[in-house]
């Protein structure tokens, strides 16, 4: 046991000390501008490497194609940066799933991944392979700057004689500035510039020259940028510097720290500092600290300690009759865990962690556990709080095979009341964690009937019955509380929209069972029937309505994936309360039969 | 009473409420998967949520949680929790219906700078009704029998204005017709013209004539319907134009014929071949006609037909020298043709005197303005106007236009006064030492130059008497003397490489052969040949100062060579000064020589077309289409109208003027007018995700007579004292590219504030109440 311990302790360590070797390390937390939030540099390395490769690191057999010994997306980010798109022209980088798309495509299937030289030439009809390549193409690299079309303009002009002054307003008005600013790069866009607010230009735009009319030649581009001018000559040398070692293939760790170093001190100036205001609210920056946390965040392997941990508690569960130390260390330390993934989210994000799928299939077995706890302190039955670590370490493996995108993200202007986030999101989904627990008590208790005739597992339904009230004391208070929000934000309070119609449907399914178990129309055996179905619902409600309705007002938590892996899941749900009935119908006539 | 009692408590029973519970879940997963088959909300409510069977069971579960609770009586402290429970729904339940039935929910559109009081009540239908006599304008709804079927009459007021619905059509389209309504095109102050369909072969008839000038030539009017309309205009083209070929130099004409593809022989024994192309796509007509010009199976002269440098003569061959040799004109019997493709888009095409084309579509029902007459009540219309006037408009008009441009450039005063380029000064001082018109002389010079067709101006060309004086008064003494020498010895220079640059050899090839000894420079800079030229010049400029005096000094009438040399190397030269005025540009600078006249305005009455369409399922699509029957007593009018979703179309004239109608939602009067100062989109950073939506509203309150001012955004509103709450709903467009129209959606709900939320608490707390006094526990 001491041997898992000290496993589950070098997981939580190994992390920070991996990519020990990667040079630029130092410029881990830097903040980047990514999809409309400043995230930290190690945090949008991973994400873009993902959203090509679909891993947030290189995988060790493609090291060779990549040309280098590096596994680090923040290693490969800064080399494309300076070296443009070529060097990796033949890598595999652009993952392709389908076997038929790669059939179509003339690839090989038994590949995944394809580069850029094998794809340019072919027709996509996948629009978002298709844009990868076209951003793909855009990794110029430095010194693409120097043969644009502004260079080639000046030549010409000088050629003509224009007097210095023209050239320098021709040239301007063809090439506005903030145009060139803006259009110097893709990648790493990590300058934020003075006149506007909020936006930030690619580390290219050091490299822009301009025509300086006095002197009558190009120069280098004054500070444009948000910083102080001793800061972005400072941070313009050190950059500089590390291009050029990175060109020149010299040791580049020193540079990027420096470089690195600069950057935090002028960042220094910005951090917390607000950058756009909206009515009754305001965007700011982040805080060294939260890009700190987010690069943590991404480099820890926090789920995966989470399941390991959940896992080894089940163990420990299943191999003693009684719950022992081990188990209360395992469930603690997973929870911790599961706790700091939530928290880090809502730190980073300064938001509740339930506006995407990812989130919430964090959050439901977090709600699931801490339901399982509660209810064991309560009632001391440990089949709660074995359904309860069941249902949180399932999801958390569900979570970690399905790649549901991890990615942050802002969040959408219309769920932007972080007063009623808390109150509906957060209850409604919590709802989904009791009901999980329930279900699987269910499962549990069926299972148990079938195998197990002479003892009545009675201390189950009562679990069962728990944990479906909590649900339902969730459930309908919190969409009740949604339709209040919709009416306070958006003038009505019920639309029939087929999130809130599903959500009304597991109320009804739960209020089905919980009235025929009152009125005693349906026995112990009935209501687990009720808590397996009631899951079923709750599913639908959760995955079903997003990822197989696809229609409706909450389109902000769409998606597309998993779903014949789902319609198995329900046909054997489905199967598996036909057997149990059966059985149990069975077993009956054989008892009246005696 | 025993049968009485047993309802009772079956209506308040536990198999009563599951029941209606799981009737109610059945029907409104079906409606979730309807909704989701059709992307109609609207259609699965058809059938579920908004089925009266769906109306009963909420009522069955409003009598179910009733007398459940009653049968409770007398009630005992255990059912506290159930009570509260079931009062909480009955709260919620009562408020939501008590908000149907009597509070108001509807939108309002309204753009920045305007305002508005009135609420558009989606999915509901009225017939709006306008009279002359200005008063607001009434809306009739479209009544429905028990069945859902409309009632046939909508508006019956005595003796006046009597409206009868005598069809109605769920889904239907609706386009403005302009020019061709139907088989026939209209064009104002013409008679009708029955549109023809002409296949090969056939010859093309004009449908009519006009003069819109006296004086002017007759135009044909021609009606058609085509798809092929590159080959219409073609066709039409081709046998109506003539080509005139004109040598510049020499001012004669060389050819003259009607436009085929025949070959020209030329009098230096050269071939030409003409070549007509009319490139056109089926929504913007033709762009670009050009008229091609081949000399010895070369493009030598293209001469576009349309757009801002329509029938000037642009210089394939050799553009870096000036002007082509041979001038092409085109002389047109004019016309006018309507034509209408299948997809029901108009292209207008005219083609003037000159050859010049023009041609405007319009597209199916879009129109960029309309003309409103009188108020509507006369009906709507669209003009256009062609770009034509009666004065001439040729090639010859249009160059010696661009000469005029460049003269009033000169004249400008920042020219007049401001630094000139070396040789332009030292010609400006001649000038002005026989007092002769700078501008004026140096652009008869220049057009001179131009048609010389030689990078210098030729040695022995005549110069005219004015421009001669000016000449020999070239003071090249005031010029630094290595410019001097450097002029002479591109004079030489050109002497000997000139002829067969005029021939139209590649310039790199002509130095190449030439030896030109700085070659490797030129060829390695990839420049266009009259850049190449213009550097080759500032080589001998740059390289003047080692060279010797060349053998002869020149002569005076030498000097117009030496200037364009000098020109040169700075340049200039017409090409390279002459602008490119846009189409309505060189309008003003044709007509600025020329009385004024107006343009050729046509106009065109605009009529709504219908088509009945089949039911699509996504309901919200549908546009639904009546037909009504008016009459006042007087007069008796049939008119159809299709469904005007935001009742902010056109409403069209009925029974002679007298009124304007439309087909459109309820509209409800608010007593508070919403005036948009302005709307917005802040995006998060460097991305088009919207942070917020919000907007600035100006409130004013009918009934106090007071104003405020209030930004209202996504989760954050505006409520009224007595109880109207305005919800910022939508914002287009997301960007600056125009002024914004925002949609408001406007609520009132009589009942949520001592009904529905306090039901909500009262069922939470219910709920908590069941789990906190172990509801699980049976009841025995």
């Amino acid at each position: 046991m001491n041997r898992v311990l000290y496993y589950l302790c070098f997981l939580m360590c190994a992390a920070s000390l991996v990519c020990g070797e990667n040079p630029f390390e130092a410029t881990q937390d830097l903040p980047v501008a990514c999809r409309g939030r400043f995230c930290s540099l190690e945090s949008h390395a991973r994400m873009w490497l993902y959203d090509f490769y679909h891993k947030q690191e290189l995988k060790k057999d493609d090291l060779r194609a990549f040309g280098t010994e590096d596994r680090s997306a923040l290693n490969l980010l800064w080399e494309v940066h300076f070296r443009g798109h070529h060097p990796w022209d033949d890598a595999p980088l652009f993952w392709i799933h389908y076997a038929k798309q790669k059939s179509l495509l003339g690839l090989d299937t038994s590949k995944d991944r394809f580069s850029f030289n094998a794809l340019k030439n072919k027709s996509l009809d996948d629009e978002q392979l298709s844009q990868q390549l076209l951003s793909f193409v855009t990794y110029q690299g430095a010194l693409a700057i120097e043969n644009d079309a502004y260079t080639q303009m000046l030549g010409q002009m000088e050629i003509e004689g224009i007097s210095s002054k023209e050239i320098a307003q021709a040239l301007e008005q063809r090439f506005p500035l903030s145009a060139r600013l803006k259009g110097a790069g893709s990648t790493l866009l990590m300058l934020p510039l003075r006149t506007l607010r909020g936006e930030w230009v690619s580390l290219h735009a050091f490299e822009t020259k301009i025509y300086d009319q006095d002197a009558q030649r190009l120069v280098l581009i004054s500070n444009f940028t948000a910083f102080t001018d001793t800061d972005y000559l400072r941070l313009r040398d050190a950059y500089l510097v590390l291009q050029n070692a990175v060109l020149s293939h010299q040791p580049i760790a020193d540079a990027a720290l420096n470089f690195s170093t600069v950057y935090s001190e002028a960042y220094a100036r910005l951090a917390d500092r607000p950058y756009r205001q909206a009515e009754g609210k305001t965007l700011s920056y982040p805080s060294l600290w939260r890009l700190k946390a987010e690069t943590l965040y991404y480099k820890l392997p926090l789920i995966g300690t989470a399941i390991v941990a959940y896992g080894l508690a089940l163990i420990a569960m299943a191999a003693t009759r009684r719950l022992n130390g081990w188990t209360w260390i395992f469930i603690g330390t997973g929870l911790a865990v599961h706790t700091i993934v939530l928290a880090a989210r809502c730190y980073i994000l300064q938001r509740p962690p339930v506006s995407n799928m990812f989130e919430t299939v964090v959050y439901v077995p977090w709600i699931a556990l801490m339901t399982g706890i509660i209810f064991f302190f309560i009632s001391r039955s440990r089949m709660i709080l074995a359904a309860a670590t069941a249902a949180s370490l399932a999801l958390l493996v569900l979570l970690q095979l399905t790649q549901v995108d991890a990615r942050m993200e802002n969040v959408q202007a219309v769920l932007d009341s972080q007063y009623w986030l808390i109150i509906h999101v957060l209850m409604v989904v919590g709802s989904y964690g009791a009901f999980l627990v329930s279900g699987i008590l269910g499962h549990f208790y069926l299972i148990n009937a079938c195998l197990n005739q002479k003892q009545n597992p009675s201390h189950i339904a009562q679990g069962i019955l728990h944990t479906m009230y909590l649900g339902v004391a969730l459930l309908i208070p919190g969409t009740i509380l949604g339709g209040v929000w919709a009416a306070e934000s958006w003038g009505r309070f019920w639309d029939w929209d087929p999130k809130e119609s599903w959500a009304f449907i597991t109320a009804c399914v739960y209020l089905l069972v919980i009235h025929a178990y009152t009125f005693q129309r349906i026995r112990d055996f009935g209501l687990a029937v009720g808590a397996v179905a009631g899951m079923l619902a709750v599913s639908f409600t959760w995955y079903g309505v997003n990822y197989v309705l696809g229609t409706g007002l909450h389109s902000y938590g769409f998606g597309s994936g998993g779903e014949l892996y789902y319609y198995l899941y329900l046909a054997a749900e489905i199967v598996f309360l036909v057997i149990v009935t059966t059985m149990s119908t069975i077993q009956a006539k054989k008892l009246l039969l005696k | 009473m025993k049968f009485l009692r047993a309802t009772y408590h079956f209506l308040g029973g536990v198999y009563f409420a599951l029941m209606l519970i799981g009737t109610v879940a059945i029907f409104v997963i079906a409606g979730t998967f309807l909704e989701s088959a059709t992307q109609s909300h609207r259609y699965a409510a058809l059938f579920t949520y908004g089925n009266p069977f769906f109306g009963f069971l909420l009522w069955g579960f409003f009598i179910n949680i009733l007398f459940a609770a009653t049968r409770r009586w007398p009630f005992q402290g255990k059912h506290f929790p159930f009570l509260t429970v079931h009062l909480g729904l009955l709260m919620i339940l009562g408020g939501v219906l008590l908000k149907h039935y009597f509070g108001l929910q509807g939108t309002m559109l309204i753009m920045e700078g305007s305002g508005s009081h009135q609420v558009i009540e989606p999915n509901t239908y009225a017939v709006t009704v306008e009279g002359r006599n200005g008063n607001s304008p009434e809306y009739f709804p479209l009544d429905t029998h028990w069945s859902g079927a409309f009632k046939s009459v909508i508006a019956q007021r005595g003796e006046g204005l009597h409206l009868r619905l005598a069809g109605y059509q769920p889904h239907s389209s609706e386009w403005l017709a302009s020019w061709v309504k139907g088989n026939v095109a209209n064009i104002s102050g013409l008679n009708p013209m029955p549109m023809a369909i002409v296949e090969d072969g056939m010859p093309i008839v004009p449908a009519g004539r006009v003069r819109f000038y006296q004086d002017a030539p007759v135009w044909d009017v021609y009606s058609l319907k085509t798809d092929a309309i590159d080959k219409m205009i073609a066709r039409l083209y081709q046998e109506r134009a003539r080509l005139r070929i004109t040598h510049r130099p020499s001012g004669d004409i060389w050819h003259e014929a009607s436009l085929s593809s025949d070959e020209i022989k030329f009098k230096d024994g050269s071939i030409g071949r003409t070549l007509l192309t009319f490139p056109c796509n089926p929504e913007s007509g033709c762009v670009d006609a050009l008229l091609t010009l081949a000399i010895n199976g070369k493009e030598s002269v293209s001469v576009p037909l349309q757009g801002e440098c329509a029938l000037q003569n642009l210089n394939l061959a050799t553009p870096y020298l000036g002007s082509h040799p041979l001038a092409v004109d085109i002389v047109n019997t004019p016309f006018l043709a309507v034509i209408e493709n299948t997809a029901h888009t108009v292209f207008l095409a005219a083609v003037d005197p000159h050859g010049h084309l023009w041609m405007q579509p319009f597209k199916k029902g879009n129109f960029d303005s309309i003309i409103v007459y009188d108020d509507g009540f006369a009906g709507y219309g669209i003009a256009t106007t062609l770009p034509f006037h009666v004065f001439p408009a040729g090639r010859k008009e249009r160059e010696t236009a661009l000469a005029d441009q460049i003269v009033g450039q000169l004249r400008h005063p920042e020219a007049e006064h401001g630094e000139l380029a070396p040789p332009l000064q030292l010609f400006k001082s001649a000038c002005q030492e026989v007092d002769a018109d700078f501008p004026e002389a140096l652009t008869k010079f220049f057009v001179l130059w131009d048609n010389t067709h030689s990078w210098l101006f030729p040695e022995h060309q005549t110069l005219p008497p004015p421009l001669d004086a000016i000449f020999t008064k070239l003071r090249w003494e005031s010029v630094p003397s290595h410019d001097w020498r450097a002029c002479q010895w591109c004079q030489r220079l050109f002497a000997e490489i000139g002829p067969a640059l005029e021939q139209g050899n590649p310039p790199l090839s002509v130095l190449r052969d030439a030896r030109w000894p700085l070659l490797a420079q030129l060829e390695q800079k990839k420049l266009e040949d009259r850049d190449l030229l213009t550097l080759l010049t500032q080589q001998v400029f740059s390289a003047a100062g080692t060279l010797p005096a060349p053998e002869n000094d020149s002569v005076h009438d030498e000097n117009a060579v030496l200037l364009s040399a000098y020109l040169r190397a700075y340049g200039i030269h017409l090409s390279t000064i002459k602008g490119t005025p846009t189409e309505d540009e060189m309008q003003s600078l044709l007509t600025s020589g020329n009385h004024a006249a107006d343009p050729i305005a046509l106009e065109t009455a605009l009529v709504a077309m219908h088509d009945p369409l089949p039911t699509g399922k996504k309901l919200e699509d549908n546009l639904p289409m009546i037909t009504l029957h008016a009459s006042n007593g007087q007069r008796r009018q049939s008119m159809t109208l299709s469904y005007d979703r935001m009742g902010t179309g056109l409403k069209w004239p009925v029974l002679n003027g007298e009124y304007l109608v439309r087909f459109q939602p309820m509209v409800h009067e608010i007593p508070y007018h919403l005036r948009l100062r302005q709307a917005r989109q802040v995006n998060y950073a460097n991305s088009q995700q919207a942070f917020s939506y919000e907007c600035d509203l100006i409130i004013a309150d009918h009934s106090s007579g007071s104003t405020i001012e209030k930004t209202i955004s996504m989760n954050n509103v505006h409520e009224t004292w007595d109880g109207y709450r305005f919800y910022l709903s939508s914002i287009a467009p997301p960007n600056d590219s125009a002024v914004k129209r925002i949609q408001i959606v406007v609520n009132r709900d009589p009942a949520k504030y001592w009904l529905t939320y306090p039901g909500a608490i009262v069922l939470s707390c219910g709920i908590v109440l069941l789990f906190a006094l172990r509801p699980y526990k049976r009841d025995e």
